[in-house]
């Protein structure tokens, strides 16, 4: 066993109304090594209240699916990121659609990236293999308070 | 200016008016001359009545003389000698004188019968006095009464005189008739003042002669006074005969007439008129010889006397002529001139205003909108005739004109700057239910909805400006009060000085044409909403299928990799050909969801150099190439056009990989070429044409269209790597959304090319720069 990294601590928050969706990529971050603690939300509602629940340690990365029943993923973006003790934590918008429209619209809403989901397995190891590189071993983000 | 009188009646008063000024001053001449001629023939005649009254005087002078000297000489040869001249002039006197006054006392002139009975009672006296000398005649010289031959001189001589007096009433009548005549007549009265007193010389000489006696100083103081007279009157004649233009006829005469005086009263000048000089009988000739030569002086002053009087009636025949003359071509000019008159309102009437007035109706019939017919005119070569040619012109274009109002399916309406309507077609009455009759003199305001009326002010605002108003869509009224949409196109007239009188107004229903752009305007927004809903679906539709695609999948690999020890071979099998399933329904709804799209989105069109194109393509899809051992051939360099740049790439992408794909051979080549014209195996000619040529298998004739169907492959699928068969569907897609047209020639087994254009009619679509 190697010795955990410093990150791993931190959990990820995956918000999808899709039962079969959230087990993929929960089985893709595996597979792409991350280690952390994986927390499940399958509305926007219950994800803001994950969020703003005092109990639950901050995350150290959000994927967010946009289609989903009640306050959609556009709306959940749009309230983290107006939120000050949220703002700072990255985004992923992790969708089926790849419309333009939606494209633009979430990193206007202050959307860190934006994702296809692939179809194929394979791919979507591949899409968290890459975010984890990029979020967790790569880029900086403020410091805390 | 208004002219109350029409131009037939201005030129023919004209011309009446010159034609009678003309005819009164002829016929004034006309008089003129007539009285003149009058007054010539009265002269003529007063001359030849008063005439022989000089023969009288002269006569009566003979007679003078010879009775004279006869009283003075009883010599019976001396008295045989004189006696039958003295019978002879008396006898001519007597006859003269009675016929003449006779012929005077016809002439109604006041105080000349009171001449005439003078001369007359005188003549008694003398015819007393001249028996008194035959009684005297026949007894010897001292027997006789001595006082008789000096009262018988003075009484002849008073005869003589009262004559002359009567010459002289008669005449002063016609002396204003012609001034040249005027003046004979006193160069004849000098004439008769020379012959009267050379007269009284000669008889006073003979006498001397007769009694062989000398002159006594009164007597010489007589016949001084006398040759005084005598040499006055010649002068005076001279200068008379120089006036009254008888020179050169009388030259002769006269200067024979004064020779023979001078010559013969010179003769005796010493002898009777110089004082002191005594001769008693020694006269160097007898009485009866200076009787001869001075008769020779009397004849030759009564041919000068008939000289002037021929010349006189020379004159005055050749005056009377000349009147003649003058009212002959007076006369002429008279009748010329009423030709002239009757000619010209012949021309005034038939030639100017007739045709004027057919062309002037011809020409109202056509302001009422009936077919012009211009008069026929036939004298072709003069100003009214150029008229008429050019209104046959012009009425050939105005029925033209009559014929496309009448016959247009627009409303033609003229109104004048105040709106009054002055004409009306045809479709104008069909559009707005009123007819011409009813329409012509009323207001536009009838059909313009009241609430619109500001809008026709600002319409003849404009026009008033001479600015046409175009395609203005508006509203109007018809009879029955219902609303018509229409264009309106109003174009100002003008007057010949280009003042803006009027307006031409074309109307066109557009109530169809309206009803169709709201209907147009329905259906569109049908469509889009229609396209809306269907982009809506695809992207529902690609969403929502996705997500249990991904669920079949997911799990089957999940499957797959948790349970690879509980599977058997069939099972695993199976499993991987759910994944690959999956995979491929991925495809399917991704291109589905582009071909949608493709249709939907708006086209960026850019400046595009083809060669590049091509080149990028070639860049990315060289490993595929290089493993299909396929090369790219460009013969010709491809031009640079505007289009769409990513969908043109995708359209060569598509066709480039399948000329690769769909060929058997070892060694491919794709051929990519441009021609400006095409003429297709059909006959069908093209321009700017594209084509991608391949060394493939070929397609047979009857998959021609089909292979351009959405998911339709011509072969079954073998591997991943094959396509969805939509490429083509593609290639179409963006072609047809460029405007053009994409078509293919094929022979089995030696290839395939395919043609396409990118140029449409639409503008915002491909273009060969």
């Amino acid at each position: 066993m190697t010795q955990p990294k410093s990150y791993e601590s931190q959990p990820i928050l995956v918000v999808d109304d899709s039962e079969d969706d959230f087990y993929a990529t929960e089985r893709a971050l595996g597979k792409a090594n991350l280690h952390n603690p994986i927390a499940h939300a399958s509305s926007g509602e219950s994800a803001l209240e994950w969020l703003k629940s005092k109990t639950n340690p901050k995350p150290g990365l959000i994927l967010l699916d946009l289609n989903m029943p009640g306050i959609d993923g556009r709306k959940t973006l749009e309230i983290i990121k107006h939120n000050g003790a949220l703002k700072s934590i990255p985004v992923v918008i992790l969708t089926t659609s790849d419309d333009e429209r939606d494209v633009e619209a979430c990193y206007a809403l202050g959307a860190n990236t934006y994702i296809q989901k692939p179809v194929d397995f394979d791919g979507l190891i591949e899409a968290m293999k890459r975010l984890k590189g990029y979020w967790f071993e790569i880029a900086l983000l403020p410091k805390e308070g | 200016m208004r002219h109350p009188l029409s131009i037939r009646a201005l030129l023919l008063l004209t011309v009446g008016v010159l034609t009678a000024l003309i005819a009164l001053l002829v016929a004034n001449e006309v008089y003129q001359q007539w009285e003149r001629l009058e007054k010539i023939h009265t002269l003529k005649t007063a001359t030849l009545v008063s005439d022989p009254l000089f023969d009288v005087m002269e006569r009566l002078s003979v007679e003078r003389d010879m009775a004279y000297s006869l009283l003075f000489n009883d010599d019976p040869a001396f008295a045989q000698t004189l006696h039958p001249r003295l019978e002879n002039s008396r006898k001519e006197a007597d006859a003269a004188l009675t016929a003449t006054l006779q012929a005077l006392s016809t002439y109604d002139f006041p105080g000349l019968k009171e001449q005439i009975q003078t001369c007359r009672t005188q003549f008694a006296a003398l015819q007393k006095t001249r028996r008194q000398i035959d009684n005297a005649l026949t007894l010897p010289l001292d027997k006789r009464n001595p006082t008789l031959p000096d009262r018988w001189f003075d009484e002849v001589t008073a005869m003589t005189l009262q004559t002359e007096n009567v010459w002289l009433e008669f005449i002063k009548h016609f002396r204003e008739v012609d001034p040249v005549v005027s003046l004979q007549m006193r160069f004849k009265y000098d004439l008769r003042a020379i012959m009267e007193n050379s007269g009284r010389e000669r008889a006073l000489i003979g006498r001397l002669i007769v009694q062989n006696a000398d002159a006594t100083p009164t007597e010489r103081a007589k016949l001084l006074r006398w040759q005084g007279a005598v040499d006055e009157a010649w002068i005076a004649a001279d200068s008379l005969a120089e006036q009254g233009k008888l020179y050169p006829a009388i030259t002769l005469a006269f200067k024979e007439a004064k020779s023979h005086y001078d010559n013969v009263y010179g003769m005796v000048q010493d002898i009777f008129y110089v004082p002191g000089t005594q001769h008693g009988a020694n006269y160097p000739f007898a009485a009866d010889f200076w009787f001869e030569l001075s008769e020779e002086t009397t004849d030759s002053f009564y041919e000068l006397k008939n000289a002037v009087i021929k010349e006189t009636h020379g004159y005055l025949d050749a005056l009377e002529a000349r009147a003649q003359r003058v009212i002959l071509w007076h006369a002429i000019l008279l009748i010329l001139t009423f030709m002239l008159c009757f000619y010209s309102f012949y021309v005034i009437t038939y030639r100017v205003i007739r045709p004027i007035n057919g062309i002037v109706a011809a020409l109202l019939a056509a302001m009422q909108g009936k077919p012009v017919s211009m008069p026929k005119i036939t004298n072709a070569e003069d100003e009214i005739g150029k008229l008429a040619q050019v209104l046959h012109a012009f009425q050939r274009n105005a029925n033209l004109l009559i014929a496309i109002v009448a016959s247009s399916d627009d409303a033609i309406i003229s109104k004048t700057m105040d709106g009054i309507i002055t004409s009306w077609n045809a479709s104008a009455e069909r559009l707005f239910g009123y007819n011409a009759a009813e329409m012509i003199g009323q207001h536009i305001n009838l059909i313009i909805p009241p609430e619109r009326r500001k809008e026709e002010q600002q319409i003849i605002a404009q026009i008033r400006q001479g600015k046409p108003v175009e395609h203005f869509e508006t509203m109007r009224m018809d009879k029955h009060g219902r609303y018509i949409h229409i264009a309106l196109t109003v174009s100002p007239i003008r007057d010949a000085t280009g003042n803006v009188i009027g307006a031409s107004k074309t109307a066109r229903d557009i109530t169809a044409r309206k009803k169709a752009e709201a209907e147009l305007i329905h259906y569109t927004h049908a469509l889009e909403r229609s396209n809306r809903e269907l982009d809506d679906f695809a992207y529902i539709a690609s969403h929502d299928l996705k997500e249990p695609l991904r669920g079949i999948h997911n799990h089957s690999r999940f499957l797959l990799e948790d349970n690879a020890d509980k599977l058997d071979a069939e099972s695993v099998k199976k499993l991987n050909r759910l994944v690959y399933l999956s995979q491929r329904m991925e495809r399917l709804v991704n291109d589905l969801l582009y071909f949608s799209r493709l249709g939907r989105q708006e086209l960026a069109i850019q400046k595009t150099d083809i060669n590049e194109v091509i080149h990028d393509i070639e860049n990315t899809l060289d490993h595929f190439l290089v493993e299909h051992k396929a090369r790219i051939s460009i013969p010709v360099p491809l031009p640079i056009i505007t289009c769409d740049k990513p969908r043109v790439t995708e359209l060569f992408r598509n066709l480039i990989t399948n000329a690769v794909k769909y060929n058997d051979r070892p060694e491919k080549t794709v051929e990519i070429g441009f021609l400006s014209t095409y003429a297709s195996p059909q006959g069908i000619p093209y321009k700017n044409v594209f084509y991608v040529k391949d060394d493939g298998k070929g397609i047979a004739r009857e998959f021609h269209e089909e292979i351009f169907r959405i998911f339709k492959r011509l072969q079954n699928s073998t591997g991943i790597e094959d396509g969805t068969g939509v490429g083509l569907t593609f290639v179409k897609k963006i072609v047809e959304r460029h405007g053009g047209k994409i078509w293919l020639e094929s022979e089995p087994g030696r290839g395939t090319t395919f043609y396409f254009t990118l140029e449409g009619s639409n503008d915002d679509t491909a273009k060969i720069i």
